[in-house]
């Protein structure tokens, strides 16, 4: 096992190398920089000083020099500064990443504490009334945007309870209700599809294993209903839905930057979105790939989990 | 683009593929599956609308004719919007650009990603590992900078939308192509097919191909829903498709500031992506229990 | 109830102490004013005057994050928004836009090569020390030069340096004759003055030290600012708000939510979306005009079929702006001209722009028949993605201008990408908006051939200077524009300067290289407990310095 987390470990460098390259070609292929954004759309500027100044920002290096530059201060711990605030970059994630990641285990715990009975009830009473309803409960909820759940949300409880969650983001550790009364809205909203996703993979998966010959020799054999299921079906349906849980955890993490908008928090998401629309190019380069990092080892948490919950599973 | 959904994936991964093609066996099953056929229905009539939009709706979708934020009428069966344009013929012509976008989105990573996928399953080894970095890496970038950074690149329209929901989807295609392929190859015809000397590409066309074409199909009948609500999230960016080209995500993104004033705005193509989704996941539904026996048999 | 512009600059006057109480109740009733009006005026005033320790929180919120809250060389608005309180500059505006003293109490104009500020004395910076002459002189020569990220700001270019005459007299010497450098220190947007060598002590773009009302507690990138009152400030009585947040907010829908909530006391919303917060009776809705005019640029620097004048006119007959401002701004808008309603005596009046824009529609046709292009020609036309008006504007143009066979694309962008094309030319026709200038000269400065932008966006073959093949003529350019724009920039006279730039843009419209539409009404919310504010002309937020903060 440790040998195997080890080995998954050292293929991540690879893949952060083929990030970072991909990552700081595109960003610098975007047109316009950040002294475009700097001096806006209604600029009384000139060019030729505009040029000076991408030299003096090393703006008008050759990519691959930018590039060797960045990886340079990167292998020695310095993500450098943003190019707005000159505030180092390193802090600015610190501060958003446990927003975001907050955000997602909170929306696949919700979700996955509705979704998964659903589905299970789902397949058992197959195509009953119980079962279509939650089918088509789920359905509703994978096709509405989550930007459109979140604003109705919002003008709702504004509306009705002359509420809306706190702007200021207080830490789950300072004060644990403040922060969940801040946090739910936004963690309900991204979780309604994955509610919806994880509905139907649990009833997906819970008829096949219901299908298969152990399951139905026990059934032959008399065991009760109740028991065949929790014992054996359940079991052995939920490691698939694990796999999807884990993978949109890390998946959530880079998503979820609608909803951050909306709910006025200013997470990884946030950060993300408006790092790339001022060219924040060392904030997004870092960002990109401390997702990718967090990505992989939930990733990697997830599959040993799977090991553990089935040892028929050769790792690799 | 927090609406992509990489979901049902490994669904796929863990069925196990149909050992032969009953086309017509499976296509009169499918008929007899009520989820199947409702979806079929559905997919269908959306189509027949795309197809027929200028018959169907009553005026140009662009035209900025009448007075704005007017409540359903009979005049105009859904209400106008906040430029003066008729509701139900956007809605109407929505559902070409909405289809076109989910189908195209879908195609572009099944292409990109199918190839990988087979190609990576079916030679293994280095070729493998190398094509699964890749993926990697694609499936590790958020989807989010990815779809920003291409639609920036490209400039912002339906195409370019297309091209980066596709290039998004694609790493999750891959795998799920690879699995089945990798599943497909422990066979025993394939071996006896590399025994006898049949070509790469003959035993790819003849078996590999045919094999995965189920689990393909339900995958793509998945993406496409997440397709057309992934143009939404681009829309509430600004990266979407166009204006005045009508969208049922676009449209949806504009309603949200009348809500309020006239919730009838956001709630015709709220229905629309609704009804449309739904279509396409009873469809992947009917389809996955027909051609996957073993939930067939039960 | 809603403030209307003129009751607000009599408050500002009030709170600036330069109307009594009982002249504010003359000028008032001449306004026409409500004695109710009247009334909720001099309560505003009360509160204000009351005196004493600044008080209450409040958080305002702001539609785009500020990328830096630096003094000097960002142009972008937000960068102005975050940076605004910290700072102040030498002059200011009164809400008629005369310019007024501020950190300097007077300024003389010795010759046509320099201007003579005296400072005001006793002004303290955030860090305790006095404002002096080396300090002035420091931040003039960072407002013309500014450090990286900051790009050197044109209005300021004629600027050749500053000297001190004594600790309290400084001298601007000029490159060049420029008539509206009191006007761009007046706007203060890119005058800020900091003490001497600020940019050894701090890191400007995240912390700042100035002599404004508010000092900076804490800037949260992408997030919020929080401010804190500046008790040595010297203006007696002002600030009255302890503690100042500013928070990003970009999504509409949440500042309304949030405003019905109390989490925000204010914030600017689009006229379709006032009207759902109208029953709130916490809430209060204010309008006014403020210095954005809408324009759709035509590049002529590649051979187009606009090059032609008549093409121009044709065009600009087909726009219809009174369904701009129906159906873009709810109705809350008005026509502009190069230069927007609201700046002084200098725009076009209403009426008369009322003739010039009328629809005409044959009259259209009759000008591209004229020059055999009936058959029309197909062009695209960028506009900014979010927020959407200018492709909304854009797409009312696409309309209109089918009846002469102009197909338009409208190409909608991301704003960094049309910011690019915008500034270096790579662009056919671009919707955008024009902002505030610190004189009229600056609103057709572009129109001036030679001028960079004019070059840019103008000029046979732009930029690269490769003039190119010409079916359609030469790039554009109006000789008789130049000579009046050249004699407009000599005078100094008010009086004189009006009815010039009136004749000037009457020019522009007329040759219409540029296709001026509207302006839009500014619709700002804020919650009851915030009295004093207003919608600021010059797209600040800075009411925010002088509104005052009721408990509850």
């Amino acid at each position: 096992m440790g040998k195997y987390i080890l080995r998954r470990l050292v293929m991540l460098i690879p893949t952060l190398l083929g990030m970072s390259i991909l990552i700081f070609g595109m960003l610098r292929l975007l047109p316009g920089d950040i002294l475009d954004i700097i001096a806006g759309t209604d600029a009384q500027v000139n060019e030729e000083q505009m040029e000076k100044l991408r030299e003096a920002m090393g703006l008008a290096d050759p990519i691959p020099v930018q590039y060797v530059k960045w990886m340079g201060n990167m292998l020695t711990g310095d993500p450098g500064n943003s190019m707005r605030s000159g505030e180092p970059v390193a802090e600015l994630l610190a501060r958003a990443l446990p927003i975001t990641l907050e955000l997602a285990i909170l929306s696949v715990l919700i979700s996955t504490i509705i979704a998964v009975p659903l589905g299970v009830i789902s397949a058992v009473k197959r195509d009953t009334p119980l079962d279509f309803a939650s089918r088509v409960g789920g359905l509703i909820g994978l096709s509405l945007p989550s930007f459109w759940i979140a604003t109705l949300m919002l003008l709702f409880t504004s509306k009705y309870f002359n509420w809306t969650p706190s702007l200021k983001y207080v830490p789950i550790y300072e004060n644990p209700i403040a922060n969940l009364k801040q946090m739910i809205l936004p963690a309900i909203a991204i979780g309604i599809q994955l509610m919806a996703i994880i509905m139907r993979m649990t009833r997906t998966t819970m008829l096949e294993v219901m299908g298969q010959d152990y399951v139905r020799t026990a059934r032959a054999k008399g065991l009760q209903d109740r028991l065949v299921l929790y014992r054996h079906a359940l079991k052995n349906a939920l490691i698939p839905v694990i796999t999807v849980i884990g993978f949109q955890l890390g998946a959530l993490m880079g998503s979820s930057a609608i909803v951050e908008v909306i709910f006025g928090l200013n997470g990884m998401g946030n950060t993300l979105l408006q790092g790339i629309f001022n060219r924040d190019y060392t904030l997004v380069q870092a960002a990109t790939l401390y997702l990718a990092i967090v990505f992989v080892l939930i990733n990697l948490a997830v599959d040993v989990l799977y090991g553990f919950l089935d040892p028929r599973i050769k790792q690799g | 683009m927090t609406d992509i959904n990489l979901s049902d994936a490994s669904t796929l991964e863990s069925g196990r593929v149909a050992r032969q093609q009953r086309k017509w066996q499976s296509l009169r099953a499918l008929l007899r599956n009520p989820i199947g056929v409702i979806g079929l229905i559905i997919v269908v009539a959306t189509v027949f609308i795309a197809v027929f939009a200028p018959a169907i709706a009553p005026y140009s979708p662009s035209a900025i004719a009448f007075q704005r934020l007017q409540p359903p009428s009979m005049d105009h069966l859904m209400g106008t919007d906040e430029q003066g344009r008729d509701t139900f013929s956007r809605i109407v012509y929505g559902s070409r650009v909405s289809l076109q976008v989910g189908i195209i989105a879908v195609l572009i990573a099944l292409v990109v990603g199918g190839f990988l996928g087979v190609i990576a399953g079916y030679f293994g080894g280095r070729l493998d590992s190398f094509l699964m970095r890749v993926v990697d890496i694609l499936f590790a970038f958020p989807g989010l900078v990815l779809a920003i950074v291409i639609a920036g690149l490209l400039g912002p329209s339906r195409r370019n939308a297309m091209i980066a929901i596709g290039v998004v989807f694609a790493p999750a295609f891959a795998r799920v192509v690879r699995g089945t392929v990798l599943s497909v190859m422990s066979e025993p015809y394939i071996e006896a097919g590399k025994v006898v000397g049949s070509g790469n590409m003959r035993l790819i066309r003849l078996h590999v191909l045919p094999n995965i074409f189920a689990p393909l199909i339900v995958l793509v009948t998945v993406y496409l829903s997440s397709a057309i609500l992934s143009e939404a999230g681009l829309s509430f960016l600004g990266l979407g498709t166009q204006p005045p080209e009508p969208t049922w995500g676009g449209m949806l993104n504009v309603a949200r500031t009348y809500m309020e004033i006239l919730p009838s705005m956001a709630i015709f193509p709220g229905l629309a992506i609704a009804i449309l989704v739904l279509g396409f996941n009873f469809l992947g539904d009917g389809l996955r229990d027909v051609l996957d026996p073993r939930l067939r048999e039960r | 109830m809603q403030y209307h512009d003129d009751e607000m600059r009599l408050l500002g006057d009030l709170m600036r102490g330069r109307v009594s109480r009982r002249s504010l109740v003359k000028r008032g009733v001449a306004l026409g004013l409500s004695t109710a009006a009247l009334g909720t005026l001099v309560k505003a005033y009360d509160i204000s005057a009351q005196g004493g320790e600044p008080s209450g929180e409040v958080v305002y919120a702001l539609e785009q994050a500020p990328p830096n809250i630096a003094p000097f060389g960002g142009v972008s608005q937000a960068q102005a928004w975050g940076n605004e309180h910290i700072y102040d500059s030498l002059l200011a505006w009164d809400p008629d836009l005369n310019i007024i003293p501020a950190l300097a109490e007077a300024w003389e104009a010795p010759d046509n090569m320099s201007y003579i500020f005296t400072l005001r004395q006793g002004v303290l910076f955030h860090n305790g020390n006095e404002m002096k002459a080396a300090d002035v002189v420091y931040s003039i020569t960072n407002a013309v030069t500014p450090p990286p990220p900051g790009v050197a700001i044109g209005q300021l270019a004629r600027i050749a340096g500053a000297e001190a005459i004594d600790d309290y007299t400084v001298k601007v010497n000029l490159t060049e004759p420029d008539p509206a450098i009191p006007g761009v220190f007046a706007w203060s947007r890119y005058t800020s003055i900091v003490p001497d060598g600020i940019h050894d002590q701090i890191n400007v773009l995240t912390e700042g030290i100035g002599t404004g009302p508010y000092k900076v507690v804490e800037y949260v990138q992408d997030d919020r600012i929080v401010y804190e009152a500046n008790t040595d400030y010297w203006i007696e009585g002002v600030p009255c708000i302890a503690n100042l947040t500013l928070k990003v907010l970009g999504d509409e829908q949440a500042r309304v939510s949030n405003l019905r909530s109390g989490e925000i006391d204010g914030g600017i919303l689009s006229a379709d979306v006032v009207v759902t917060l109208e029953g709130d009776e916490n809430l209060e809705t204010q309008s006014g005009l403020y210095a954005a005019p809408r324009v759709v640029q035509l590049s002529t620097a590649k051979d187009v079929p606009w090059r032609i004048k008549q093409v121009r006119q044709a065009i600009s007959k087909c726009i219809d702006r009174n369904l701009i401002i129906s159906n873009v701004y709810a109705g809350e808008a008005e026509l502009t001209g190069p230069i927007p309603p609201g700046y002084g005596e200098y725009p076009i009046p209403n009426d008369r722009l009322a003739e010039l824009y009328t629809v005409d529609i044959e009259g259209a046709k009759a000008l591209m028949a004229e020059v055999g292009m009936e058959s029309g020609f197909s062009v695209e036309l960028q506009s900014i993605a979010t927020p959407r008006h200018t492709t909304l504007i854009a797409e009312i143009f696409k309309e209109n201008l089918k009846a002469i066979n102009i197909d338009v694309t409208v190409q909608p962008l991301e704003i960094g990408q049309f910011a690019e094309n915008v500034g270096n030319g790579s662009y056919e026709w671009a919707s955008t908006g024009r902002g505030m200038r610190g004189d009229p000269a600056h609103f057709v400065i572009d129109f001036r051939n030679g001028t960079p932008l004019n070059t840019t966006w103008f000029a046979d073959g732009g930029n690269t200077g490769t003039p190119t093949a010409s079916t359609f003529g030469p790039g554009w350019q109006s000789t008789a524009i130049d000579e009046l724009y050249d004699a407009a920039y000599a005078e100094l006279d008010p009086a004189k300067r009006v009815p010039m730039y009136r004749e000037l843009q009457e020019m522009i419209i007329d040759e219409a290289p540029h296709i001026y539409t509207v302006q839009d009404k500014r619709f700002q919310v804020v919650n009851k407990r915030l009295t004093g504010m207003y919608v600021a002309y010059d797209l600040t937020n800075r009411p925010l310095r002088t509104a005052c903060a009721v408990e509850g």
